[in-house]
């Protein structure tokens, strides 16, 4: 069953449209916590191609498995991108590191994933959080870091060649060259892990340095060149995001995008989606 | 000129609350040596000052070697106990999964014991070791040296140990999880002295990286067991003259300075001679003072000084 954003029937459908206007304004209102209607799994609110800036989505309610995302591996792409943007206070962070947790343990957590079946298992994934905050320890050496030749260090750090690299510190690098440094060296130990799939998940990693497009940039080196190393196994990369979302600002293509209202209510506990990139 | 000087000693108190207690210290000396009616404690007064080392005789310095050499000692067994047991608690305490939950109850298990160990007056640890490596001796299994060793040893461990293990434990146990999810996302790439082969690798490998991100904590820890080091012998000496003598047995009963300095100012306060006691302390405060800055000297050399490079730049 399909919903339309004009189509009024139900106390959902009432939630569903609201929500709709919401984000197409990407104006956060707090609602007071409705009861949780029951629907059926695989209920479907279609999001207008001009609220979500590329593509299509769809979010996907389903109350009974209480689920929040659904990355789906599926249509070949080997890489998939979740960006989240809000403004500054809208629970980014709070929900990336939520979502790490749950990851990293599968312990009960406000937030759900749903994986394919052999991926069930968390030692089937490999999961990477490189945090907004993240230690710089500056005495580490670099090549401690990183394999002996590294195809992403080389793409997102390429005023700093392999041989002068190695002899280098992390307190020789600038906060947003370290950043990169961290971003590559997650990357290798996600591409040297033997599982079916792999999680990053980057907090504001590569902004408040460099240019608008900054982060474009990097996230297509890196979707390049995962894509090259690996043909089957699966790049999940979850990005947050506070930068302008558009044809000026990020441009990521097939990149899901979760806005500002949908994270709050995620962490409000208000409701809980999967999000599938169709 | 008198304002900014003013001022300039206003800053400084501020900056660092211990100018207060110098110049306290000034203005007394300079009472004691100026006044006319303070004959009376002028003498007393210098006993206090550093001046006092020089009333020590020979054998406050041989005593004074001795305890050097048994404080160096111990700060090694320290260091190597301390971080041998923190590594291997902290790499059990990072076991997750139930069937692991054995491994972690190891950890703070072995965390529990250590902090009981160290919470436990030291005389009482001295003295139930001693019991218990003298008895090892008669018995034969222990050699003579072996129970001085032991003693060494366990002055190291009990004190300044425990500040090593809690360094390495406590950035395990308590580490951000920023902390946490970087050292786990990193590449781990082998090095020569951890072999990937290793069956812990990948968790003394994060273990490695928690200390690192909290290296303040544990380059602190260091030059803090070596104090607790010096504290430690001088109480083993007060409380077992005897310790030396287990190294080199002709002096037995010989001189007191083989007792150590600790059991030198035992004898000291019977035959009350302060001018000497305070010669002594200052000439240990000495002591520590250089070691403690060597210490720190090769942690910044080590790791401290890429953190402060750009802070140097900045300013």
């Amino acid at each position: 069953m399909r919903l339309k954003p004009n189509t009024e029937s139900t106390n959902w459908t009432s939630l569903a449209r609201g929500k709709l206007v919401l984000l197409s304004k990407r104006v956060f209102i707090s609602h007071p916590k409705p009861p949780l209607p029951h629907i059926s799994s695989g209920y479907q609110v279609t999001l207008r191609k001009s609220t979500i800036d590329f593509g299509q989505f769809h979010i996907e309610y389903i109350p009974e498995n209480d689920a929040v995302f659904l990355w789906s591996p599926t249509k070949g792409n080997v890489v998939h991108i979740t960006v989240v943007k809000a403004d500054t206070g809208g629970g980014k962070s709070s929900l990336l590191l939520q979502i790490y947790r749950y990851l990293r343990s599968r312990s009960s957590s406000p937030v759900n994933i749903h994986f394919d079946p052999d991926m069930n298992e968390p030692k089937n994934i490999a999961v990477a959080f490189l945090a907004q905050k993240a230690p710089t320890i500056a005495h580490w050496k670099v090549r401690s870091l990183l394999p002996d030749s590294s195809a992403f260090a080389d793409a997102l750090l390429p005023q700093h060649p392999v041989l002068s690299r190695n002899k280098m510190r992390v307190g020789e690098l600038s906060g947003g060259e370290c950043a990169r440094l961290y971003a590559s060296s997650a990357l290798e130990q996600l591409s040297a892990s033997p599982t079916h799939a792999a999680f990053l998940l980057l907090d504001e990693t590569f902004e408040g340095i460099g240019e608008e497009d900054h982060v474009s940039q990097c996230v297509n080196k890196i979707k390049a060149l995962w894509t090259e190393r690996h043909a089957h196994k699966h790049l999940h990369m979850m990005i947050v995001s506070h930068k302008q979302v558009g044809e000026r600002g990020l441009a990521i293509p097939d990149s899901l995008l979760l806005s500002l209202n949908v994270i709050s209510r995620v962490r409000d506990h208000e409701i809980q989606v999967s999000v599938q990139n169709t | 000129m008198m304002t900014s000087f003013f001022a300039f000693i206003k800053e400084r108190r501020q900056k660092n609350p211990y100018l207060d207690v110098v110049l306290w210290g000034i203005t007394l000396a300079v009472g004691c040596v100026v006044g006319k009616y303070t004959d009376f404690i002028k003498d007393w007064y210098f006993n206090f000052l550093p001046t006092s080392i020089m009333a020590l005789d020979a054998n406050w310095w041989r005593a004074f070697a001795f305890t050097v050499s048994a404080s160096l000692l111990a700060w090694f067994f320290a260091l190597f106990f301390g971080y041998i047991i923190g590594l291997i608690s902290a790499v059990a305490r990072l076991s997750t999964g139930p069937e692991l939950k054995i491994h972690q109850l190891i950890g703070t298990s072995i965390h529990s014991l250590y902090r009981i160990l160290y919470l436990i007056p030291f005389v009482l640890t001295a003295t139930i070791t001693y019991n218990l490596a003298y008895s090892g001796e008669q018995s034969g299994y222990l050699p003579r040296w072996g129970t001085g060793l032991i003693m060494i040893a366990v002055a190291g461990i009990a004190l300044g140990g425990y500040r090593v293990f809690m360094a390495l434990y406590g950035a395990v146990a308590d580490a951000k999880l920023d902390s946490i999810a970087l050292s786990r996302s990193l590449f781990c790439g082998a090095t020569l002295f951890l072999p990937r082969r290793l069956p812990f690798y990948q968790k003394l490998r994060l273990v490695l990286r928690l200390r690192d991100c909290e290296i303040t904590l544990f380059s602190r820890s260091l030059d803090e067991a070596f104090h607790l080091s010096i504290v430690a012998i001088m109480i083993l000496e007060a409380v077992l003259s005897v310790i030396y003598e287990k190294f080199f047995p002709s002096t037995r009963g010989a001189q007191d300075y083989v007792g150590g300095v600790g059991h030198m100012i035992v004898i000291a306060q019977q035959s009350l001679n302060p001018r000497q006691i305070f010669g002594i302390l200052w000439l240990i405060l000495i002591f520590d003072g250089i070691v403690a800055a060597l210490i720190r000297w090769i942690t910044v050399r080590v790791w401290h000084r890429h953190y402060q490079r750009r802070d140097k730049e900045v300013a």
